[in-house]
């Protein structure tokens, strides 16, 4: 803070290391001054004297700008906000008139003898360069270690394996896993190649199959028709010969005949099936069961909507001596509209506490309803299918997969068809897979979209698991 | 040279370094956390949301200048205090936010949700910014070094994310950054005890500070896990009941996990007479990798002999069929399969380029992963490449019989839709041309690609790009050259042969497919007369949409007509090869047009002129919900904008209407100013993907060296005694520039791809840093003149700039995914121009020093 005494009549900036001359300065390295003061040295305001500079108001703001204590921002002839020192600049401000200050001789640069800003910013551009290098060098490394090497060393830091929670699924996995990157352990035992024996991933479910009452029921052995030219008879009728309300007939009349009117159905026998399955059975909500929706039945699962059911029959065409397996039981309407079709239906759910649900609905209602003894459930992931009943003639799944199922392919059996929403949980596109044999016996599938590209559904997943599909639930159906 | 005595302004300064550095971090930390959550890295819109936060700062310090000049350090320490609790909260609260962009195209409603996303994480750039924009209103004196020390501290700061990511995995990149913002707001409890003229640190603050840090902590560990989006397929994965987690590995390039599952039903293109003809499906073949969430690749393992046959069934051993003892180039590992088919088959040698080592350290280091894959990876026949595929391809003077891309990525995936905006640069014209060159006189190419799209979409687009690709090279024949097969709704193929198909070859994979069930798309010597009706299908598939067209047959007729993909690939390949590719892009529903590296958007589909009839429907295409999410994020940065401009311009309404000259170009000025940033640094982010290999680096390179190099152009620009000459010269500049990146960095680039990643990380820091400095110009130099000729249009200068920096991020993302980079870059140029034309709207410095003197 020493400055030493200043030639009385020349006005020195104190607080540089070298005082520099007012004379000397303009305004453009006015500014500079007043930036290398207070990046590098303290200086006192009090002793500045303002006479001989050609500044601007902005310039003496700038110099005089910086608390000498705390370096924030001073109001001249304030107390300092942050700090509260308290300075007062003393001498008036006179400026120069602009002749003069044109008049002046430009300065020599000025050197700037504390800022060490060049200094400190180079440093920094290159401390910065070579943190992009390390990060990079480290990432380059990480690609390039040598397989021994790697072995010996492995896992990196950023490695790590999770210990799975003992459980039957995957034991060699469960064994080898952490070996594999307990680095101390210099010779893992090594794993056993669990191709060996597929069967050490068993299927961590149970299988139940669900009782049915015997005996069976042949339906071709039913006598009447429904009327299904008028309305009138055919509500008469069903309320002769079943317990469905007249409420739900006429509705179910009405969405019948829009069906045949858009062709979702074209035979007559499905158009009869519908007719005669009670879908409010199976709705968990009744009032809502004609609707033509897509409706929630819990578990997040769903009951597809009664124009899709049509189609999707209407497409299979199964008949009454044919071995029909649905694969997504659900709600239990689908298999009741095939149970009028075939004597012969397999259905198969994953979700055990709504198979259960369905299985008591079909119990209740087999009284009045025989054909329900014909269908066969089975709890399980429908995947594998169901190889003690196969071949098939016809498969219907009636929940959305990535892809066909190969083990459902090979329990179709030869001309069998199988219909099946194939794609992603956004929407999937329903194909119809006819197996054909062709003469030097190479079968050959042959895939078609039964919509013929133009119109995808959404149904819940094939897997059930928890969580994340609930989304789908009031998706609207439309034709 | 004395030191002086340490002033209280420096520990603020060690404070702001630290906060710039804390909140770039967390700007790359938001981008990483997006990735794993959800489908992108939502690049444009973290940095739209960081720059709202701070313009929303920016205009509140404006507005309460008196305010912060009267009690500067209780703004500064206060906002210091409050950064780690608001990363730590902005990220919890995020993670409650239900945002499912699956359902943006279904579900109006989540739209809002992306305000929230700005509301919610622009807290702490609102915070950060409160602390810099306090700063420099108080620290004025120091300007220079306050430069410094913020650019630094956010240079650093990208960094020191990127370097995180090696250590942490996304769930908890968060909790070092928390961590890094704690110490300013230590250094903040420091205060100058004026009475005992020393400094002490205030015990309460301390206190204050403890406890922040604990219940940062706390609302981390309860809160904040990543809420990964239920639609990512690896969600699906983990809920399979017996599911479990066995591999875990992480860098900035993904996060990797491999479940093992009885569930995992892969099928990855297989024939359906697999199920029919193999005497068993192999049970249990496949474990499942998620890279961020996204998969699952099948790992496969070693089948036994009698299990062999099943990769005969996968479409990628087509080209095996017309091949003996091939010399076989695998772009990207996958999960192994392809080298078991390539064995299986009898290649000479497997070549395997792979740009994620941790992939390859998986199955050729991990015992557990080596013993599954019966060693393959150290077959002696196999040679592992850890490279980028389009780096490799560029350099390599090594000739294959067969290069195979084999469904490596999720093109033609439905839950793909997030990546519609992504840069996808393997499968651009460019990029086939270089495998195309790797083949041998009579190799193959052969590229199996999802089909999963309908109407379809990646398929024609396949075939476009193949044929333009053939095309460029001088084929004057292509349609000898080309056989396409695809499975219904499952995959298709195409295989490119290095000179014309004999007939023998094509009778062979005619009868491959025969047995597959197969869909023959185009064999040559198919039916060559042109489709008379492909009008009526093309009009058909726009019918979907209600899609206006020529001709114009009735719905009744359109609705007859079935649309058979393979009639539609059939069709297209018969047009493309009568040069009628214009017809077919202007008549198709969607956007087919050949994917190039100027606009490497292989998934945007959406052709913009259609997008408001797309818009009516867009419940049929919840696919592309990708772009829809974009137009949305649009939207919000809008209604943000707008809010970021009005709040100082509100203060200051009158002031623009005052009658003088040049008030509207000031307006201008700074719009230009604000736009023209957001496209330069957004199309450097999107051009650097293709060359640093992926969008993490691209974003932490090209954000930290754009910020510091604009930094020192800041800087520079200080001191200049013709500020307009300067402006002029560095929109100049910037215009030169953007030539040379049309026009020569592309061949650089291709030229040095070859190289590894730290000298292509160096020479990607020489390439920005010249555009980030001049870029860094004319903003400061306009302000300082502005701030003395007409200091009641400073709010507005900053006002404007701001808005259109938040929503010109989203903009420029909009702009080169329907029309390329080229477009992108001129408009940059033409708006640096304009600005550097405009420049003397800001007044001159005569007028400048004039009115300021007294």
């Amino acid at each position: 803070m020493n400055h030493g005494i200043q030639p009385k009549g020349a006005t020195v900036i104190r607080g540089l290391q070298e005082p520099v001359r007012t004379s000397q300065t303009n305004q453009g390295n006015l500014q500079a001054i007043a930036g290398s003061m207070t990046a590098s040295t303290r200086c006192t305001i009090r002793s500045i004297h303002y006479q001989e500079l050609d500044i601007s108001q902005e310039d003496i703001r700038k110099l005089s700008s910086a608390c000498p204590k705390c370096g924030f921002d001073l109001e001249a002839g304030k107390q300092c906000r942050v700090c509260g020192f308290s300075a007062v600049i003393p001498g008036g401000i006179a400026v120069r008139n602009q002749a003069s200050a044109s008049a002046r001789a430009p300065s020599t640069p000025a050197r700037r003898p504390g800022f060490q800003g060049p200094i400190v910013v180079l440093i920094s551009a290159a401390l910065g360069l070579l943190a992009v290098l390390g990060v990079f060098i480290l990432g380059d490394m990480r690609g390039k270690v040598p397989a021994q090497e790697a072995t010996s060393t492995a896992p990196a830091a950023t490695a790590s394996v999770s210990i799975p929670t003992p459980s039957p699924g995957l034991p060699p996995v469960a064994d080898a896993a952490p070996a594999a990157v307990s680095a101390p352990v210099p010779n893992p035992p090594p794993a056993p190649p669990p191709a060996a024996d597929p069967a050490r991933l068993p299927l961590p479910r149970s299988v139940t199959v669900l009782d049915i009452a015997e005996p069976p029921f042949d339906i071709t052995a039913r006598e009447e028709e429904i009327p299904t030219t008028d309305r009138a008879s055919f509500v008469a009728w069903m309320r002769e010969h079943t317990d469905q309300k007249e409420k739900f007939l006429l509705q179910k009349w009405e969405l019948a005949q829009s069906m045949v009117r858009i062709r979702s159905v074209t035979h007559p026998r499905i158009l009869e099936a519908i007719l005669r399955a009670p879908r409010e059975f199976f709705c968990r909500d009744a009032r809502r069961a004609y609707d033509d929706a897509v409706l929630p039945i819990g578990y997040g699962q769903t009951i597809s909507g009664p124009h899709m059911v049509a189609r999707m029959t209407d497409y299979l065409d199964p008949q009454p001596d044919q071995n029909v397996l649905e694969i997504g039981t659900g709600s239990g309407y689908q298999s009741a509209v095939l149970s009028e079709l075939s004597n012969h239906v397999y259905t198969i759910e994953i979700v055990e506490p709504l198979a259960r649900e369905t299985d008591a609905i079909y119990r209740a209602h087999e009284a009045r309803y025989p054909e329900y003894r014909n269908i066969h459930r089975k709890i399980d992931d429908g995947y594998l299918g169901w190889p003690q009943h196969a071949p098939f003639d016809r498969i219907i799944v009636t929940c959305g997969i990535d892809h066909v199922p190969p083990e459902l392919l090979r329990e179709l059996a030869p001309e069998g068809i199988m219909v099946i929403p194939v794609g992603p949980p956004s929407g999937q596109t329903i194909l119809r897979i006819v197996k054909h044999v062709g003469p030097d016996g190479v079968e050959s599938l042959d895939r078609e979209d039964i919509f013929q590209g133009k119109r995808r559904q959404i149904f819940v997943p094939f897997t059930s698991k928890k969580g994340g599909i609930h989304a789908y639930e009031d998706k609207k159906e439309t034709e | 040279m004395t030191l002086r005595p340490m002033q209280l302004s420096d520990t603020r300064l060690a404070a702001l370094f630290l906060v710039s550095a804390a909140v770039l971090g967390f700007e790359i930390e938001v981008m990483r956390v997006f990735a794993v959550a959800s489908w992108s890295n939502f690049g444009s819109m973290v940095i739209s949301i960081a720059l709202l936060g701070f313009g929303l700062a920016g205009t509140l310090l404006t507005l309460l200048q008196a305010r912060v000049r009267r009690s500067p350090d209780a703004w500064i320490c206060s906002s210091a205090f409050a950064l780690a609790p608001s990363m730590a909260l902005a990220h919890a609260l995020a993670q409650q936010v239900p945002f499912n962009p699956v359902l943006i195209a279904t579900d109006p409603a989540q739209i809002w949700w992306i305000g929230v996303f700005y509301l919610v994480y622009g807290l702490p750039f609102f915070v950060g910014g409160l602390f810099i924009g306090a700063m420099f209103t108080i620290l004025s004196s120091r300007t220079h070094a306050l430069y410094f020390w913020n650019m630094l501290g956010s240079g650093l700061g990208g960094l020191m994310a990127l370097g995180l990511m090696f250590l942490f995995p996304p769930d908890f990149l968060v909790y070092p950054l928390v961590g890094i913002a704690l110490l300013p707001a230590l250094l903040c409890t420091v205060h100058w005890d004026s009475a005992a003229d020393r400094f002490s640190a205030r015990s309460v603050e301390v206190l204050l500070c403890i406890l922040m840090c604990a219940s940062s902590i706390f609302l981390l560990a309860r809160f904040g896990n990543v809420r990964v989006s239920d639609f990512k397929p690896e969600s699906y994965a983990r809920d399979y009941p017996d599911s479990e987690l066995l591999y875990h590995v992480f860098s900035p390039l993904g996060e990797s996990r491999v479940y093992g599952s009885s569930y995992f039903h892969f099928a990855p293109g297989l024939s359906d007479n697999a199920g029919v003809s193999l005497p068993h499906m192999p049970r249990n073949a496949f474990l499942g990798l998620f890279v961020d969430g996204n998969g699952p690749v099948g790992i496969m393992r070693k089948l036994a002999a009698d299990e062999e046959g099943y990769v005969d069934f996968l479409p990628m051993s087509a080209p095996y069929h017309v091949l003996s003892k091939p010399r076989v180039l695998l772009l990207r590992l996958g999960g192994g399969a392809g080298i078991q088919t390539a064995l299986h088959n009898g290649a000479g040698s497997v070549w395997v380029v792979e740009s994620n080592p941790d992939l390859l350290h998986m199955l050729r280091d991990v015992p557990f992963f080596r013993n599954y894959t019966g060693g393959v990876l150290l077959d002696t026949r196999v040679h592992l490449v850890t490279s980028e595929v389009r780096a490799f391809t560029a350099a390599t003077r090594e000739r294959f019989d067969l290069v195979e891309i084999g469904l490596i990525d999720s093109i033609g995936l439905s839950q793909a839709g997030g990546y519609s905006v992504e840069e996808n640069y393997t499968y651009t014209v460019e990029a086939l041309r270089d495998y195309l060159k790797c083949l041998t006189p009579s190799g193959i190419l052969s590229i199996t690609v999802w089909d999963r799209l309908s109407p379809p979409r990646n398929v024609p687009r396949l075939f476009s790009t193949v044929v333009e690709a053939l095309r460029r090279q001088g084929d004057p024949r292509p349609e000898n050259r080309l056989f396409a097969f695809n499975l219904l709704l499952s995959t298709a193929t195409v295989l490119v042969k290095n000179g014309d198909f004999t007939a023998a070859e094509i009778a062979k994979l005619r009868e491959y497919c025969r047995r597959m069930s197969f869909e023959v798309d185009y064999a040559p010597g198919i039916n060559a007369s042109p489709p008379a009706d492909f009008q009526k299908i093309l009009q058909a598939y726009r019918a979907l949409y209600a899609l206006p067209g020529n001709p114009s047959p009735s719905d009744a007729a359109s609705a007859d007509i079935p649309l058979i993909p393979s009639v539609l690939y059939r069709d297209s390949l018969q047009w493309l090869f009568e040069g009628r590719q214009n017809d077919l892009y202007a008549g198709y529903v969607f956007d087919i047009q050949p994917a190039t590296d100027d606009k490497p958007y292989y998934s945007g589909y959406l052709k913009p002129a259609s997008l408001p009839s797309f818009a009516a429907k867009a419940g049929e295409i919840p696919e592309e919900w990708g772009y829809i999410l974009l137009l949305a994020t649009f939207g919000q940065s809008l209604l943000f904008a707008i809010l970021v401009a009005l709040v100082p311009i509100g203060a200051r309404f009158r002031e623009l209407f005052r009658k003088r000259r040049g008030t509207p170009g000031v307006v201008l000025y700074y719009a230009c100013l604000g736009l023209g940033y957001m496209m330069a640094e957004i199309y450097l982010i999107q051009k650097f993907v293709f060359y640093l290999g992926d969008p993490v680096y691209s974003n932490s390179i090209v954000i930290t060296i754009l910020l510091i190099s604009s930094g020192f152009g800041s800087l520079a620009a200080g001191g200049a005694r013709s500020p307009r000459a300067r402006v002029l010269a560095a929109s100049l500049g910037i215009v030169a520039l953007a030539v040379f990146f049309r026009f020569g960095m592309p061949a650089f680039l291709g030229k040095t791809l070859g190289l590894p990643l730290t000298i292509r990380a160096l020479i990607s820091v020489l390439l920005i840093a010249p555009l980030g400095f001049l870029l860094g110009i004319p903003f400061p130099s306009g302000l300082a003149l502005l701030s003395r000729s007409r200091e009641g249009l400073v709010p507005w200068a900053w006002g404007v700039n701001a808005a259109l920096s938040v929503s010109g991020a989203v903009l420029t993302r909009i702009l080169s995914t329907s029309m390329g980079f080229t477009t992108v870059l001129a408009v940059m140029a033409a708006l640096y121009l304009a600005a550097g034309l405009l420049f003397r709207v800001n007044g001159s410095p005569q007028e400048a020093s004039a009115t300021a003197r007294i």
